[in-house]
């Protein structure tokens, strides 16, 4: 295999920059917050309530700007995450093992737990969980 | 992404401990053969010889049965992209970390199996919802 001439560091290197720039580049430059530059989530436009995901793109897009409590308002489960999901991904790079949290036995259990609780709460019309949904201007 | 890079990540992708995963190797000339889970480290430390990594650390893991849950991948493809499956492989990497608990090793390799599929089935259904889209975009703009 020609993989054992290649720094195997490096090469995850590249691809971990990658997969954060590409994506953040493409928000920033094109505004989710305009109908029809990307597609609508299909579970919002066929059973129109948010998923765990839906603002996903926004909040990137509020990031790539570095409004903070915008990408919050628009997906703070999603904010949430973030930095837990970047520490992997420099581990992964790092070729380290994952975090003792991500090793956790329960961590599955939990993320799904905490997924579904998301959805279920920003779902709902009261008025603190209302502000979790994805909507625009919940909050600022 | 690190599907691509499977033959090499296998054994860092689930629990050893903390000081473990850099594996030591001096820089073999190009012909030598390699070991496929082994990849050189070039110039970063001098190689040390007959250290076994003290692998089986913090959890239930057997030693070198690379055992990943997909867990970063669920929760990635249930925020980003596909919650239905995302969800399932959260399901899955559940389960890879509960028989391993109980010591079934066969059901959690089975369970890991199902995680990486449901992974797969996300980065495909993300493709594929794009793709529906940029057609109906097309058909639609009349490109």
């Amino acid at each position: 295999m020609k993989r054992s001439l290649v720094r195997p560091s490096l090469v995850r290197a590249v691809i971990g920059s990658a997969a954060v720039a590409l994506p953040l580049a493409t928000v920033w430059l094109v505004d989710p917050n305009v109908e029809g530059h990307y597609p609508t989530c299909p579970i919002r436009s066929v059973v129109g309530v948010d998923c765990p995901g839906c603002g996903s793109l926004r909040a990137m897009h509020d990031l790539a700007h570095g409004d903070l409590l915008g990408a919050f308002d628009h997906n703070a489960m999603l904010m949430l995450f973030l930095p837990l999901l970047g520490l992997e991904l420099a581990r992964w790079v790092a070729r380290r093992p994952s975090s003792a949290l991500m090793r956790w036995r329960y961590a599955p259990m939990t993320a799904l737990v905490v997924l579904s609780a998301w959805m279920l709460a920003r779902n709902l019309p009261m008025f603190p969980l209302d502000v979790l949904g994805s909507g625009v201007g919940d909050w600022a | 992404m690190s599907e691509s890079d499977k033959p090499t990540s296998g054994d860092d992708d689930w629990g050893g401990s903390e000081e473990t995963p850099w594996q030591q190797q001096p820089p073999p000339p190009p012909q030598q053969p390699q070991q496929p889970h082994q990849p050189p480290q070039y110039g970063q430390q001098p190689p040390q010889y007959g250290q076994q990594p003290p692998y089986g650390g913090p959890p239930t893991h057997q030693p070198g049965t690379p055992m990943p849950n997909y867990l970063v991948h669920s929760i990635l493809a249930t925020l980003l992209c596909c919650p239905p499956t995302g969800i399932v492989g959260i399901v899955f990497a559940s389960q890879v970390n509960g028989k391993l608990a109980t010591g079934d090793l066969a059901g959690a390799k089975k369970a890991s199996d199902q995680a990486k599929l449901w992974t797969i089935i996300s980065v495909a259904a993300g493709f594929l919802g794009w793709i529906v889209y940029l057609a109906l975009y097309a058909s639609a703009s009349g490109v």
